[in-house]
């Protein structure tokens, strides 16, 4: 029972919240399409006078914008004049220094010049006298070269003319001995020239007679064999089988007598 | 004698080379198996010498008919292959000079020789006989495994210079 007036009163509370949010819309549905028609015209106005403005706005701006733009432009004129002659004024100074700078120094350079003028003159003084002193040295020193080559050439001749001389003794003494040994040896050789000549002699005899005895055997078995040949043929052509067979058997008999058989 | 000592004493008696005994061995063997193997054979030794007769060449023939029938009468046909066989061994057994002689020599001579060295040498011995040209005159032989060389070819070389001799005494 109790449960049962529970639900029924949510269910009623729950239906008169909706009924009220029903009105509620409805209510603000009508408020906001009066307040619409009764805004417009403010609206309107509101807007006009915007756009008045803003064009009021902009004249103005246009008009600061072209000051600003003649200013600007009178300044930079002003300031190209200003630094073009500050330019000049550079220039100008700027040759000055240089002028002056070149000045100073083509005067270093010729006192430079006349310095090392100096001193290359000097150097060259000194060259001079070193070159002069050297020579005489020279001079001193090919007298001396020279009275020592004449020197040596004279001792180098008389050393030779005692060498040849001592040579051609050698000489005479070597042509002696030589011809004493020439004679010794002349001898002796043509003994030994004898001799051997003998024996080759003998040599020679023995290879001839070697040689004689080598082709007579040579053409003895030339001819033994030719005579075999021979005797074959005929021996072939002439005899009959049966003297054939008696040689053959006279053969066997010689064979028996030497008891081979 | 036995019967094979018969025969081979009758082979050896006409026949004194190796070739001539192994063709005549082959002969008898060949008209025996002829004579033998046939059913209408009634005399056999006739048979026998008939087949060699149409067989073998005009010596084996007159040498073979020479034989006496018995040597004939001896083959069967159950022993005629150990017959045989028995022959070519005693055969192959037999002392054999190999002989080198030029030319073929007549029967009559070769059988002079055969004869004169079974009396000397061996009996029942045969030649082996191979013709040589070179041999010219004389002979040459091997026997006992040794070759001896009586031809004359090796006489004149045995005497060297005997020749060129003789011609230079008619220079």
């Amino acid at each position: 029972m109790n449960s049962y007036f529970t639900v029924e009163l949510l269910i009623g509370t729950f239906l008169g919240l909706l009924l009220a949010m029903v009105i509620l819309l409805v209510l603000q549905v009508r408020t906001t399409n009066k307040v619409n028609k009764l805004t417009f015209p403010a609206y309107e106005y509101v807007i006009e006078k915007a756009e008045h403005d803003a064009e009021k706005i902009l004249q103005e701006a246009q008009h600061k914008a072209q000051s600003i733009i003649a200013e600007s432009e009178q300044a930079g004129a002003k300031a190209i004049a200003d630094y073009t002659s500050q330019a000049k004024e550079i220039h100008a100074e700027y040759s000055g220094a240089l002028r002056a700078q070149t000045k100073s120094l083509e005067q270093e350079m010729h006192d430079m010049s006349d310095d090392e003028q100096a001193a290359l003159q000097k150097v060259t003084d000194a060259a001079e006298d070193i070159i002069e002193s050297q020579e005489k040295s020279i001079l001193a020193n090919v007298a001396k070269t020279n009275q020592s080559i004449e020197q040596l050439t004279a001792k180098t001749e008389q050393e030779a003319n005692e060498s040849i001389e001592h040579l051609e003794e050698h000489i005479e003494e070597v042509g002696d001995m030589l011809e004493a040994q020439l004679k010794a040896t002349d001898t002796a050789g043509q003994a030994l020239l004898k001799n051997h000549v003998a024996s080759l002699q003998d040599q020679a005899d023995k290879q001839v007679a070697a040689y004689t005895e080598a082709r007579i055997k040579l053409l003895d078995a030339h001819i033994e064999q030719l005579v075999e040949s021979v005797v074959l043929e005929v021996l072939h052509t002439q005899l009959t089988p049966s003297e054939q067979a008696s040689l053959a058997f006279k053969a066997l008999k010689e064979a028996k007598e030497q008891h081979i058989l | 004698m036995s019967d094979q000592a018969l025969l081979l004493e009758t082979l050896c008696t006409t026949t004194y080379t190796v070739a001539d005994m192994r063709r005549r061995l082959g002969l008898l063997q060949e008209g025996a198996e002829v004579a033998l193997f046939n059913n209408q054979t009634t005399d056999t030794v006739a048979a026998i010498k008939a087949a060699i007769t149409s067989r073998g060449n005009e010596s084996d023939v007159a040498t073979m008919m020479e034989w006496e029938d018995v040597m004939f009468a001896q083959f069967t046909a159950s022993n005629i292959r150990e017959r045989i066989t028995a022959l070519q061994q005693a055969v192959d057994a037999l002392p054999v000079m190999t002989l080198y002689i030029p030319v073929a020599f007549p029967a009559k001579d070769l059988a002079s020789m055969a004869t004169w060295c079974r009396a000397e040498c061996a009996p029942q011995l045969l030649f082996d006989i191979r013709i040589d040209p070179k041999m010219a005159g004389g002979c040459a032989f091997v026997w006992n495994d040794t070759y001896h060389d009586f031809s004359f070819r090796a006489q004149s070389k045995q005497h060297p210079g005997v020749i060129t001799k003789h011609l230079h005494t008619y220079a």
